[in-house]
């Protein structure tokens, strides 16, 4: 007895066509829905329009490669899981690829039998992740607290731990609160703290069903508090300050410094 | 985050890779003033980048003045979503040329 197959809704990326209509020609006999583009730009916009469970992308492409494929749909959906096409040997590009987000890779030339069985993986992993999707609809609030050491090497750290939680969390607009974390984090290292190792930066991060609050202080003298309602970017188009806050004004929802100086609290609210 | 620069013709190109933008600091800066000494032209391709920020965003900004003013220009190549939305918010992709690929950015800079 053959166990049964799940199926689903395939993006396949590739700008070799024997390829993709290889591909296409398989997986619609294996009962998915097959949608094939080659080039990355309509492979952005098809997907941007219509509803897929799974993406397989070539990686080398003569406008977007497979690695900007996994970046601008890992924006638009984080949780999708994403193959990736490559020749044997380009071992960088795959490395490159599962940090950003790829669920696997394959070698070509193409083996049915491995595409097969790597799709039923993937489909198993994001139902299994899909079974606890919801999990945060229990949560009362999650509080962490992190005294870290003014260098700005350590950005890396608690931008890890954001992210790991952001995806945990279930929230969608991940990249926007990682900006607002790094330009915060390095306002207080650099501005605030002047990069004394004497002094510290405190990250407290408040997870609730509903948003997630970043607050930010550091251990210096405190600045003039800007006034957000009317901060725009300075008229000379070429200036530099001021565009850190302006970004961090720009995709939190809210914003708000005590009145110190030393200490700003940025809020997301869930999509 | 790493950072090479080649030649292509008489433009100069930057390619930036990796996610750690601030082991840069200010050296990016004085790197690029350096070069535009011996070049006014000049492509900074964010294509290998996961990120930006504000400094980077600043680099960019004033080598972009500092071209301008020697008769120069700079192109920058991005094909992620989310860098370009950070220069749309800071109205940046109103006086620079972004383009998605090299080619682009090459034949527009030809033309200068």
């Amino acid at each position: 007895m053959t166990a049964s197959r799940i199926t689903g809704n395939i993006l396949v990326i590739d700008d070799d066509e024997s390829i993709l209509r290889l591909l296409t020609k398989f997986l619609k006999s294996e009962g998915h829905g097959v949608a094939a583009e080659i080039n990355g730009s309509d492979a952005i916009e098809t997907f941007k329009k219509e509803k897929f469970d799974l993406v397989i992308t070539d990686m080398y492409m003569p406008d977007l490669d497979g690695l900007d494929i996994i970046r601008n749909i890992k924006d638009i959906n984080q949780n999708i899981p994403i193959i990736v096409l490559t020749a044997a040997g380009s071992i960088t590009n795959v490395v490159h690829s599962l940090k950003l987000g790829a669920f696997n890779y394959m070698t070509k030339p193409v083996n049915i039998n491995e595409v097969r069985e790597i799709i039923q993986k993937a489909f198993l992993t994001s139902a299994a992740s899909l079974q606890h999707k919801n999990f945060y609809t229990f949560l009362s609030s999650a509080v962490s607290v992190f005294k870290i050491k003014s260098a700005v090497e350590h950005l890396e750290g608690i931008s890890y731990y954001l992210n790991s939680m952001l995806a945990f969390y279930g929230f969608t607009s991940g990249w926007q609160i990682q900006l607002a974390l790094t330009e915060a984090f390095t306002n207080a290292v650099c501005h605030g703290n002047h990069s004394s190792p004497d002094r510290d930066v405190t990250c407290e991060i408040t997870f609730t069903r509903d948003e997630v609050a970043i607050s930010i202080e550091d251990e210096g003298g405190g600045f003039k508090v800007p006034d957000l309602k009317n901060y725009k970017l300075n008229d000379d188009k070429y200036a530099g300050s001021g565009r850190g806050i302006f970004l961090i004004n720009s995709y939190m929802d809210s914003v708000e410094f005590n009145a110190r100086g030393n200490r700003i609290t940025m809020i997301k609210k869930r999509n | 985050m790493s950072l090479k620069t080649r030649h292509k013709e008489d433009v100069l190109i930057f390619d930036f890779d990796g996610e750690d933008l601030h082991n840069f600091k200010d050296e990016l800066r004085l790197i690029i003033e350096e070069a535009a000494k011996k070049t006014n032209k000049i492509i900074i391709n964010l294509k290998g980048l996961e990120n930006i920020n504000s400094h980077l965003i600043g680099i960019i900004s004033s080598s972009k003045r500092m071209l301008s003013s020697l008769n120069g220009d700079l192109v920058v190549i991005t094909a992620t979503e989310r860098i370009l939305n950070v220069f749309k918010v800071v109205h940046l992709d109103k006086i620079i040329k972004i383009t998605a690929s090299e080619k682009d950015a090459i034949d527009y800079l030809k033309k200068k």
